[in-house]
């Protein structure tokens, strides 16, 4: 049996290694990250950022912004005692306070809030706009699996603890529609004798959820729709799970693997499948498919550790990551295992 | 032999296109139809929360007022497409107050401070290897007009697009979108063309304008065309125009992206079955980046099927409104057309 603590780990550890291992082959499209990072293959490690990416000057396994985000945030949520709109703001502030994670890797949305919560100017030019569709980015759903694993089995609590996180950065009904789809589907993978299905089911109803809940009070936003773009990826995962190259190349071209919060989600949704949930299978898929790799990575690795645990994860990594990054993973993973009760 | 009415129509059809959708622009559907009623069908007062604030009923934005100031320094040079003409042109354009300065693109405002010597590099030297954020619909979203030039020969429109584009849109996305809409538009100034014709140039630009643009540069995101098939495919299933438009913009977008509102435009189009009118109207209804759909099917349709499947109306009064002269241009490409 897979215990609870054994999930968190696995959320903590896939999210990590997809960021980490994804920092390097970020914004190149599949054919650049195999020519230039994985030497003619794909790429199956952590590598040294080339000086073109955003990554570049870190070292191998270092993280971006979404284990960094996601793990002050966690760790602020276990101080609280569970998620608040306090601690989530706090952690944000506290993140931007790290200028190797801040300075290259915070993105246009977060940058912005960050700002706002400093009481910081910020460019009001399109203030009078009443959507602001490039608001709708990923920025939420990477981080927003922490807001599963706090509430493992219930998807309305995850949900609605997501909007409360992340409404701070992303406070429109797309960007929130995938964080909630996101943390349903990690709840529900969180959940004893889960299965593959069931946390695809949660997350398209996280992504309703999310989207009817927020649009109630969120800064309006219009774009395509994440709950149907998760079909899309779903079946894409479904039809080309033994065909790695395939795979990889209609998730990037279809559905897309972008900045934007319904390209990254419902590809991670789409790798999850594919890879029935294991850790590792999941993350190769998320760092080699192409644009924002790490982002992908990074939530299809929490999805997939939530739903495995960290039990097939070699031992390795937690080590080398908390070292490389001077982060205490394995007590961030204590203390929100003794919180969640 | 290209025909003066089909001419006209992609002028006119762009026109009203971008003009229609300049109030509607940035809203979901939901909004849309929550503001005026329903689903818009006339050229409306851009509302005060909106890109096009400020503008008169009938007034376009970047779209065509780009489009119209590039083909109008076309037909001035006796119709050759060439890269210093279409930077004289977009230099112009820039110039234009109500046009440039209020609704220009991210990606276009960056290249055209780059043309003039403003662009400011980056502190530390930092150059990325891929901008991803740059795959943009602006591209596309004035290439119909500029195939006006082709004869109704794809590869000549597609590689006049790319002359054009390439200046402010130089990525292998964003210059897919524009050669899909650009072939498809000279397919459709062939005589006796159909729908299906111009869905095949459309795949067939989509194709060529990744192949050619991929050694402009490569970046990375959704594709143009894969995209495409799948919006047609959903233009044919559905069972009405309404659900087509849902459809199309809960699953393939209609945003600022290329490799959404390129897509969009040819599901929409299909789903009309070929009508300008209902076609421009889903684009104008879609939401979200709906002035750039509804130019783009304006573009191609209008010329499928001429200014004459359009009100008579709308050509006095996109002219009027503007200040532009769409008849005067159709007459200067007629002539270059007929001249060979």
């Amino acid at each position: 049996m897979t215990t609870k603590y054994d999930r968190i780990m696995g959320a903590f550890l896939g999210c990590a290694i997809g960021d980490a291992m994804g920092a390097p082959t970020e914004t190149r499209p599949i054919a650049l990250i195999k020519e230039h990072v994985g030497g003619g293959d794909y790429v199956r490690d952590y590598c040294l950022p080339l000086p073109d990416t955003l990554s570049a000057g870190q070292p191998k396994g270092q993280f971006t912004d979404d284990f960094s985000v996601s793990y002050l945030s966690a760790r602020a949520f276990a101080r609280a005692g569970g998620i608040t709109r306090q601690a989530a703001t706090d952690a944000l502030i506290e993140w931007s306070s790290y200028d190797r994670y801040y300075i290259n890797h915070s993105g246009p949305t977060s940058k912005r809030a960050i700002a706002l919560c400093k009481g910081e100017p910020v460019d009001d030019a399109q203030d009078y706009a009443c959507c602001r569709n490039a608001w709708a980015t990923n920025g939420a759903g990477m981080k927003a699996w922490v807001a599963g694993v706090f509430n493992s089995g219930n998807l309305d609590k995850a949900i609605d603890d997501a909007i409360l996180m992340c409404q701070v950065s992303h406070d429109n009904p797309v960007a929130l529609s995938a964080a909630c789809a996101v943390a349903a589907g990690v709840a529900a993978g969180m959940a004893q004798n889960s299965t593959v299905a069931d946390v695809v089911k949660a997350g398209l109803y996280g992504a309703r959820e999310g989207y009817a809940r927020s649009w109630r009070f969120a800064r309006s936003s219009a774009g395509a729709s994440v709950e149907q773009r998760i079909r899309m990826a779903v079946t894409i995962g479904t039809c080309y799970a033994h065909d790695f190259d395939r795979l990889l190349q209609e998730m990037t071209d279809i559905v897309g693997t972008g900045l934007n919060a319904n390209e990254a989600i419902p590809a991670a949704f789409g790798f999850f499948v594919a890879a029935q949930g294991r850790v590792m299978d999941g993350v190769y898929m998320g760092v080699n498919c192409g644009n924002d790799t790490d982002t992908v990575a990074a939530i299809t690795g929490a999805l997939c550790g939530a739903f495995s645990g960290a039990g097939e994860i070699p031992p390795q990594h937690l080590p080398f990551l908390s070292e490389v990054n001077d982060m205490d993973i394995r007590q961030a993973v204590e203390e929100v295992d003794r919180v969640t009760g | 032999m290209i025909a003066y009415d089909k001419i006209l129509g992609c002028l006119v059809g762009a026109a009203a296109g971008d003009a229609m959708g300049a109030a509607t622009e940035i809203r979901t559907r939901a909004q849309i139809h929550e503001l005026f009623g329903g689903d818009v069908r006339t050229f409306e007062k851009p509302p005060k929360d909106t890109f096009a604030r400020g503008s008169e009923p009938g007034q376009v934005t970047d779209d065509f007022s780009v489009a119209y100031v590039t083909a109008r320094a076309i037909a001035d040079n006796g119709g050759a497409v060439t890269g210093e003409v279409a930077k004289q042109a977009l230099l112009e354009w820039s110039g234009v107050e109500k046009w440039f300065a209020r609704f220009a693109g991210p990606t276009t405002r960056a290249h055209v401070a780059a043309l003039k010597g403003e662009a400011v590099p980056a502190a530390d030297g930092f150059v990325p290897v891929n901008e991803n954020g740059q795959s943009t619909n602006g591209a596309a979203m004035k290439s119909a007009p500029i195939a006006l030039f082709s004869g109704g020969d794809l590869d000549k429109a597609i590689a006049d697009a790319l002359t054009v584009c390439r200046l402010t849109h130089s990525n292998q996305i964003a210059l897919s979108g524009a050669a899909a809409v650009a072939a498809a538009t000279a397919a459709a100034l062939r005589e006796g063309a159909t729908l299906f014709d111009v869905v095949q140039a459309g795949l067939y630009g989509a194709r060529e304008g990744e192949r050619l643009g991929g050694a402009v540069h490569t970046n990375a995101g959704a594709s143009v065309e894969k995209r495409m098939k799948m919006a047609i495919a959903i233009g044919l299933f559905a069972h009405d125009m309404d659900e087509a438009i849902d459809q199309i913009g809960a699953y393939i977008g209609s945003g600022l992206m290329a490799a959404e509102a390129v897509p969009a435009v040819f599901g929409l189009m299909v789903a009309a079955k070929g009508d300008t009118l209902e076609a421009i109207c889903g684009g104008v209804n879609i939401g979200d980046d709906t002035d750039t759909v509804a130019t783009m099917i304006g573009g191609i349709l209008g010329a499928l099927n001429g200014a004459g499947s359009m009100p008579a109306e709308y050509l006095p009064y996109l002219e009027r409104q503007n200040g532009i002269e769409l008849e005067q241009l159709a007459r200067d490409v007629k002539a270059l057309a007929d001249r060979g």
